[in-house]
């Protein structure tokens, strides 16, 4: 069947032939974007791709806010762009987002034509600990996938704590495939289903325009209305044996919230803290003037950030603030339980409030 | 650095640069050892003290051995490493990364240096390569002072053949780890971590880890063995299908080949009655000889019991044979005795994989208890098509040698294309969560 060694003929010529198609569709799928075709709903970087169409489609906003799902569920960018039509803001929070993820996912949208004058990074307190079980960096490569290139390679530099991890990570990025796994396994399993996912995606996504509104959550839950948090479990056991499924479901979606993270062994790290520092010199340099603002939680027991890692994180934020010209640190938005859906995001009227606050300083 | 991670073969690539650009065989056999040594300091840093005193101490024994036959040296000396690798498997947790394999060695050092094998010590520095040399330094293949140190003493040019047949073991090595075994092994563990499953499960469990446990230490044994290869040295072949074996002597000339040899030379070979007419003391010692291959796997009465079951079937099949010379079996027979061959095999890996002796009653009800069929998880559908897919590998085997027909088409496109797509099935059903190789834990 192979043919024999030594002997170049017609069998040869298809073999390299069809090894040169299958090297250059892997390389124009991981490598060029490609993929970005095949990405359903149920792809990790369908939110990065919607946020850059958001950058493409607002590229005179001068207001870019950064962050993770905080940034994503408490700032309504529609709300603050009606108040002031000439300076508009375009939300880039994207859900898990981490520390490599902020100047990276800035510099993809600045290249879709974004040219940002201010830039409001919402934080939480996790982004200067380690967290038990679950790599943020990794996350962060695999959700941006389709826009890493070789300067990623660079940058990594500043986020490795020694060579070792900088190989790890750098692997990935040169690696690129390995990073497509759950998609393709995923595309694989239930290929009809994620093709026409895809469909109905390139249609959404082509449907942003200049004059369209961003995407925004409209969740108008009060976390009050949960009971006490320690007791959720039992909360929900009995909203359904009462058939109350609603807000059964309600309780259930805090709980997933707030069971993962309390507890945790958090300390604020000195190599994450560098690490935020370095981005916010990154960002500072990209426009001058940057907004650290902390996002807000809802965390009455003290149990998913402890008093002791609440002092240290504010120590540490405000020594990096000092140290990085350009950077000004807002005061924590003052919110009750009545303005959360769940323990770290604000409901509708809660983001209401929270982007009139960021408005007014702001702008 | 696990060898299915990447940092590894970044790491090995950087070596190996380094080593085609250095002319010196002297130069060369440093950096590999510079190499060995950072590599381990990456697995386990408080144990390089160990790997460094076993070296050291049995390169002196080996002197004092010398071609004069000294039997106290010998003794202390194999005492000494049998020792401390009894209390490294009693007492250290994590084990030291490939001191099971590592101390096999330096002991078959010794006895070779005292039967007159090895005539002439070897030098500190090959020796030191010899006990270090990372390819195999995690969980072996473990390999003869008189098969290596030639090697090293002479230095091996790198041809592109050699190039070419470290690409083809690795690929399939990483390919059997990655895509066979690590997806068995779902299939498996929870099996075997609460047996109270249906039968079906139960069954589908059992032959999961015959083929997870086969491809996850000969994946590792490509794997390093294609490492050597890239360097120019070659290391024995450490499995030669074993599924394949139809009796259980061919079981163990086909199965961790190089602790086979280890087995007979050292331990089969030095217990007395060797020549004694009485039959009993081969069947004895074949005993004896695999119920210390059950010992080195672990001090554990399930490793004792598949060591023990396995000194059974030899000496069994042994004892079959004293009286009538064993023909070779052709066609439906060498097909049903490869398949007697392989439920034997089966049977063996149970009490293997069983956490206690005690849950052999719990695995017996399981399987016999109704409803016999529960469904499979989409995790055992995907392991049962990869059983299937290793069946057919095997039958092709035995009408084409896979590998060997690999290797002797060097550059081949149509294997190049081939190792593409493995390489994206290992991607594509690769196990997320990392697992170590199996035989690392021995």
């Amino acid at each position: 069947m192979l043919p024999k060694p030594g002997h170049f003929g017609i069998a040869h010529l298809a073999g390299y032939t069809v090894l040169i198609l299958l090297l250059a569709a892997g390389a124009a799928l991981f490598y060029f974007g490609g993929f970005t075709y095949f990405l359903s709903n149920q792809s990790s970087s369908l939110s990065v791709v919607l946020a850059l169409t958001q950058a493409r489609a607002h590229h005179d906003a001068t207001v870019v806010v950064l962050g993770n799902s905080t940034a994503a569920e408490d700032f309504h960018p529609n709300r603050f762009n009606a108040q002031s039509p000439r300076r508009t803001a375009v939300n880039l929070g994207v859900p898990s987002a981490h520390l490599y993820f902020f100047d990276r996912i800035l510099s993809a949208g600045i290249d879709q034509g974004l040219h940002p004058r201010t830039i409001v990074l919402m934080y939480t307190p996790e982004f200067l600990s380690l967290w038990p079980d679950f790599d943020f960096l990794l996350n962060d490569l695999t959700m941006l996938k389709t826009v890493l290139n070789s300067g990623d390679l660079v940058r990594l530099g500043s986020h490795s704590r020694n060579a070792r991890a900088y190989v790890n990570y750098a692997s990935y990025v040169a690696a690129r495939p390995i990073l497509f796994r759950g998609e393709m396994r995923d595309l694989l399993l239930h290929p009809r289903e994620r093709l026409d996912q895809a469909r109905t995606v390139r249609t959404w996504l082509a449907s942003f325009g200049p004059g369209s509104p961003m995407p925004e959550t409209a969740n108008t839950f009060s976390v009050c209305d949960a009971g006490p948090l320690p007791e959720l479990e039992q909360t929900i056991a009995r909203l359904e044996r009462e058939g109350r499924a609603s807000q059964a479901a309600e309780d259930q979606r805090v709980l997933a919230g707030y069971a993962p993270r309390i507890h945790k062994p958090l300390r604020v790290d000195a190599f994450e803290t560098l690490r935020f520092r370095r981005v916010l010199e990154r960002l500072a340099a990209e426009t001058g003037s940057v907004y650290l603002v902390p996002a807000p939680f809802y965390d009455p027991n003290y149990d998913q950030y402890s008093a002791e890692y609440r002092r240290g994180v504010d120590r540490a934020v405000r020594d990096v603030v000092a140290a990085v010209p350009g950077v000004k640190l807002l005061p924590p938005f003052p919110a009750d339980c009545r303005l959360f859906q769940d323990t770290v995001h604000l409901n509708h009227q809660g983001a209401d409030q929270f982007t009139d606050y960021l408005h007014a300083r702001v702008l | 650095m696990s060898f299915d991670a990447f940092p590894f073969w970044i790491f090995l690539l950087a070596v190996w640069a380094l080593y085609l650009a250095i002319p010196s065989n002297a130069a060369r056999k440093t950096l590999l050892i510079i190499a060995s040594y950072l590599l381990y300091a990456s697995w386990a840093p408080s144990y390089l003290f160990l790997l460094g005193g076993v070296t050291i101490g049995s390169y002196w024994a080996g002197v004092l051995v010398g071609n004069r036959q000294r039997r106290a040296v010998l003794i202390t000396a194999v005492t000494a490493l049998v020792a401390l690798l009894a209390i490294a498997k009693g007492r250290l947790n994590p084990l030291p990364v490939g001191i099971s394999f590592y101390v096999l060695q330096a002991i078959a050092y010794l006895a070779d240096r005292y039967r007159g094998h090895l005539p002439e010590p070897a030098g500190l520095f090959d020796y030191t390569l010899h006990m270090s040399f990372f390819p195999r330094l995690p969980a072996g293949p473990i390999v003869r002072a008189d098969e290596f140190l030639p090697q090293l003493r002479k230095g091996v040019p790198v041809t592109g053949a050699m190039v070419w047949e470290a690409l083809v073991l690795v690929s399939f090595g990483l390919f059997k780890k990655l895509v066979i075994a690590d997806n068995l092994a779902l299939a498996a563990d929870p099996v075997f971590a609460n047996l109270h499953a249906s039968g079906s499960r139960i069954l589908l469990a059992t032959y999961a880890f015959a083929v997870q446990i086969y491809c996850d230490f000969s994946g590792y044994s490509d794997i390093a063995i294609g490492t050597a290869r890239l360097f120019g040295y070659r290391l024995p072949m450490n499995f030669n299908w074993p599924y394949l074996a139809r009796d259980p002597a061919d079981f163990w000339r086909r199965w961790h080949i190089s602790l086979s040899n280890w087995l007979r030379d050292y331990v089969y070979f030095s217990l007395p009655g060797l020549r004694a007419k009485w039959r009993g003391y081969t069947y004895l010692n074949l005993c004896v000889t695999m119920l210390v291959c059950g010992l080195w796997h672990g001090a554990s009465w399930p490793y004792l019991a598949w060591g023990g079951y396995h000194g059974a079937l030899l000496a069994g099949h042994r004892a079959v044979h004293a009286h009538r010379a064993p023909k070779k079996p052709t066609g439906l027979h060498a097909f049903g005795s490869i398949l007697l061959m392989q439920q034997l095999a089966v049977i063996g890996w149970i009490l293997f994989r069983v956490n206690r002796l005690g849950d052999l009653p719990v695995y017996a009800r399981s399987l016999g208890a109704a409803p016999f069929f529960t469904g499979f998880t989409g995790a055992e559908w995907t392991a049962i098509a990869l059983l299937a897919a290793v069946v057919i590998a095997h039958l092709l085997e035995v009408r084409v040698p896979i590998t060997r027909s690999a290797i002797a088409r060097p550059w081949n496109p149509w294997l190049l294309v081939l190792f593409v797509l493995m390489g994206m099935a290992a991607v594509v059903m690769g196990v997320p969560t990392q697992r170590m190789f199996l035989y690392f834990r021995f």
